[in-house]
């Protein structure tokens, strides 16, 4: 019946593969720029060698080193979940802020910024993570329950129920804006704007400890992620189990993207951004997506906060205004892209 | 008071009540330092409200209160009757301030303080404009000479001083990079003031310093607000804030937290604010 | 052989499918017509397990349809039903593989792909392979589709093959090359074919059974020309005697 030659285009081509390995070999690359660089003055050469003055030590192992692994965590985590939103909404433009998590980790830390007492001890310094991570979590069992109802786990309940939580704590977290005084307002404004300014040690290997096994199972889902493309009924009958899978992809994504925000703030459009770059140069296949994703999201972030602690030294810029000047436009092309796509242009 | 002057200053008090209507009898404070002028001017009897900013002396709590300065409306403030607002160029939006002069208030926009000079020339106007001397004879005269005694003594004390204390005055820390004080900010000018030298000269206002740098200013002392402060919790928890655990300051524990409108306020009590300061640093 | 037993599928208190019981044969390709709304879809995703109805019983091979696990249903079961519009840009080629996702284990081998071309062959759209899915035509995502659900059960005995409206959207070369193939596997591999189709002249040439419904119960059911004589066509679609005769 096949008398036409055969090609074989394995989902792990050649080419694939070593585009993983040069991201791999970028973010490497981008992770030594970024513990030489900053507003003390350490020569990359003095770091191979290992020869440091005592405050460039303290420098690099209390501020920057943790500072740079943070940023690389949080990226990765915030671009792979950016990318398991999107085949589980089937939809490109999807992202954890779409779903809620974002908005309702936001409205967490301002009602302890706000109306919470203030809390002593370590509590103080975890405050605010412990209240974005809860928040995102929340926001996420609230979607279960709505989506629930409805019977059947549909991605579209689910989008609706996002925008409908997006909405509500929106405007709560708007009445509490209301409500605050100078300082909660800084407080609030400068934590929405995300950064990676109070990166310390045990910040990083908590955010590490969630991100890293749910960025893992993430990939684990990455061809029923794939098949699920096809639509929930499609894809059962190819042997995946829609629902249960959903269910799974929602709670990694909920941790992964709660441990980013507690740790960072809300840094936007990385989400959005970076899967499309990969989709657009590599392709749409999850298993080759989510650590692509993952690559390119680290580099990102890295870069980005490296330019944000550098660019008005000795003063920093928030991050997440970076990412969002850089992602808000990138979003606009893309929306105008699909547009004229459809429109035959 | 020489005769003379007492003569000049009733000519003068004549001419205000020439010129303008008879003097305000429902005044609106808009800004703490504000409020405590007219409260330290012993002219209170007059005001009739104030904003969510104005909380000392603690009797300025119990007024009705029209909002937060920089977001007034117009139609609170109005609701008082005041035939007076006084304000600070903080004050806005421009719009609520463009309404209210169209409904015919009397707008009294003073200069937001930066020095003690701006202080006693504000006491002067507000003193000037409520006509204090009909209620207080002397007041402000009597407050103004308080003050330059307090900054002779402070100087004094700084003059004894060996060098000058490098102090960071952290506005706030929400998780990133703390908020410091910069040139032209309140909290500059009131470091130099009480003697001290204030570590950030790069830029100016507030804004996020970047936690290496923090380290490399080698701040001695750590100023914070009392809000501020127990925003984060303790003492010992503003060391947890990155690169400040590796400043001299963490080693002696040199924190030193000040009621807010106190230390920043630019008010009557501005001077006695420096010297306190100033007395606080020889702890360190 | 899949059999229904006494199906009762409602919604809310409407019933759809009403004592309902059917057998499909291995080997033969099964006609369902009918109607709108006469429970045609909502018999065939009974049948293939996607609803489970609220009385009655459905057995594939003599075992109940409930006790088969989602995995093992898929190496032997394909279904083509109307389709989710996919916004990703896969091509044609990794869309038909994903059709081999239960008998894969971690990635596609070398076999997989080849059956995935085949498959791609059989429905006249090899040259389309390397294509992004998502800019063909809707004739030519329906063909892919199409090879996507036989990659599936491509080269499996006694499989089961169910098809909801699978050449609407083809134009009439197309329609005949698909059902002639899909009859050769029925033949050749004792495949069980069941398919919804409007058009009686495609299913009358085509099919060997056909299941006419009506109202949520089976009016006729056997042999292909026994089903669709005349009588029963205008019964059932209320159109006028003369109609099969004119055309």
């Amino acid at each position: 019946m096949l008398a036409r030659q055969l090609t074989i285009p394995l989902p792990f081509v050649g080419w694939r593969v070593s585009a993983l390995g040069l991201l791999s070999l970028m973010l490497l690359l981008a992770l030594l720029m970024a513990v030489s660089i900053g507003a003390v003055y350490i020569p990359l050469s003095s770091i191979l060698v290992g020869v440091l003055s005592d405050q460039q030590l303290a420098v690099m192992t209390s501020i920057r080193l943790p500072r740079v692994l943070l940023s690389a965590i949080v990226g990765a985590a915030l671009a792979v979940s950016g990318a398991a939103m999107q085949s589980l909404f089937r939809n490109p433009l999807a992202d954890p802020g779409v779903i809620g998590i974002a908005s309702g980790a936001a409205l967490a830390v301002a009602i302890v910024i706000v109306l919470a007492g203030p809390l002593t001890g370590v509590l103080a310094l975890y405050s605010l993570s412990l209240a974005a991570f809860s928040g995102g979590l929340v926001t996420c069992l609230l979607i279960f329950r709505f989506t629930g109802m409805s019977g059947t786990f549909s991605a579209t309940y689910m989008l609706l129920a996002g925008i409908a939580i997006n909405t509500v704590s929106g405007a709560a977290t708007g009445f509490l804006t209301y409500l605050s005084d100078d300082q909660q307002l800084r407080a609030l404004t400068f934590w929405t704007m995300g950064s990676f300014g109070g990166a310390l040690w045990p910040a990083v290997l908590v955010c590490a400890t969630v991100v890293l096994p749910a960025t893992l199972l993430l990939f684990r889902y990455a061809r029923n992620l794939n098949i699920l493309l096809l639509g929930d009924e499609n894809a059962r009958h190819l042997g995946v189990d829609s629902k249960g899978l959903q269910r799974r992809v929602i709670i990694c994504t909920a941790l992964t993207v709660g441990a980013a925000v507690a740790v960072s703030g809300i840094i936007g459009f990385v989400g959005l951004v970076v899967p499309h770059l990969i989709r657009l140069t590599i392709g749409p296949d999850n298993r080759i997506l989510l650590p692509a994703s993952a690559l390119l999201g680290a580099l990102l972030l890295v870069f980005a906060d490296t330019v944000a602690r550098t660019i008005v030294a000795p003063a920093e810029l928030p991050v997440g205004i970076l990412t969002s000047l850089i992602g808000g436009p990138f979003f606009l092309w893309l929306l105008i892209k699909q547009y004229a796509g459809r429109m035959g242009m | 008071m020489t005769p003379i002057r007492i003569i000049i200053l009733s000519l003068a008090g004549l001419l205000w009540a020439n010129t303008a209507t008879a003097a305000p009898q429902r005044v609106v404070a808009i800004g703490g330092a504000l409020t405590e002028i007219i409260y330290a001017l012993g002219a209170q009897e007059v005001l009739v409200g104030n904003d969510t900013t104005s909380y000392y002396p603690p009797a300025a709590e119990d007024l009705p209160k029209v909002g937060y300065q920089r977001a007034l409306s117009a139609e609170g403030i109005l609701s008082l009757a005041p035939d007076l607002v006084i304000l600070s160029d903080e004050a806005g939006p421009p719009a609520v301030l463009e309404q209210l002069s169209s409904a015919g208030v009397s707008i009294l926009k003073v200069k937001a303080g930066r020095s003690l000079s701006d202080v006693k020339s504000t006491i002067q106007t507000i003193a000037q404009a409520i006509d204090t001397q009909a209620i207080n004879p002397g007041q402000s005269a009597a407050l103004i000479d308080h003050i330059n005694a307090q900054t002779l003594a402070l100087e004094d004390a700084i003059a004894q001083q060996a060098s000058p204390k490098r102090v960071l005055f952290v506005l706030q820390h929400s998780g990133g990079a703390p908020m410091v004080a910069g040139k032209n900010t309140s909290a500059d000018s009131i470091i130099a003031l009480s003697g001290a030298h204030n570590v950030v000269t790069a830029y100016s206002g507030y804004k996020p310093l970047t936690p290496e740098a923090v380290m490399a200013l080698h701040p001695e002392i750590i100023l914070v607000t009392s809000q501020g402060l127990e925003q984060a919790g303790s003492a010992a928890a503003i060391f947890k804030i990155p690169g400040l655990a590796l400043t001299p300051a963490s080693k002696t524990g040199g924190v030193i937290a000040m009621d807010a409108l106190l230390l920043l306020g630019f008010g009557p009590r501005t001077a006695q604010a420096a010297q306190q300061l100033n007395q606080r640093y020889q702890e360190f | 052989m899949i059999t229904a037993n006494k199906i009762n599928y409602a919604i809310g208190d409407t019933p759809i499918l009403d004592e309902l019981s059917v057998a499909l044969q291995p080997g033969s390709v099964t006609a369902i017509l009918g109607p709108n709304g006469a429970g045609k879809s909502t018999l065939m995703k009974c049948l293939c397990g996607t609803l489970q109805p609220q009385s009655g019983s459905i057995n594939i091979a003599g075992t109940d349809l409930q006790t088969y696990s989602l995995p093992e249903l898929s190496r032997r079961r394909a279904v083509l039903s109307q389709s989710t519009a996919i916004n990703f840009p896969f091509t044609v080629l990794e869309l038909v593989l994903m059709g081999r996702n239960p008998h894969v284990n971690r990635r596609e081998s070398v076999e997989d792909n080849q059956i995935a071309q085949e498959a791609l062959d059989s429905v006249d759209a090899w040259s389309l392979k390397n294509r992004i899915f998502p800019t063909l035509s809707g004739g030519e995502q329906q063909r892919v589709q199409l090879a996507r659900v036989l990659a599936q059960i491509w080269g499996q005995k006694q499989a089961y093959l169910f098809l909801d409206e699978p050449t609407a959207a083809l134009d009439l070369k197309h329609q005949h090359q698909i059902f002639k193939l899909i009859r050769k596997f029925s033949r050749s591999q004792g495949m069980t074919v069941c398919v919804i189709i409007h058009d009686p002249h495609l299913a009358q040439r085509y099919c060997d059974q056909a299941i006419l419904m009506h109202n949520g119960k089976v009016f006729a059911a056997g042999l292909i020309d026994d089903v669709l004589s005349p009588d029963n066509i205008q019964r059932v679609f209320e159109i006028p005697p003369d109609w099969l005769t004119r055309s």
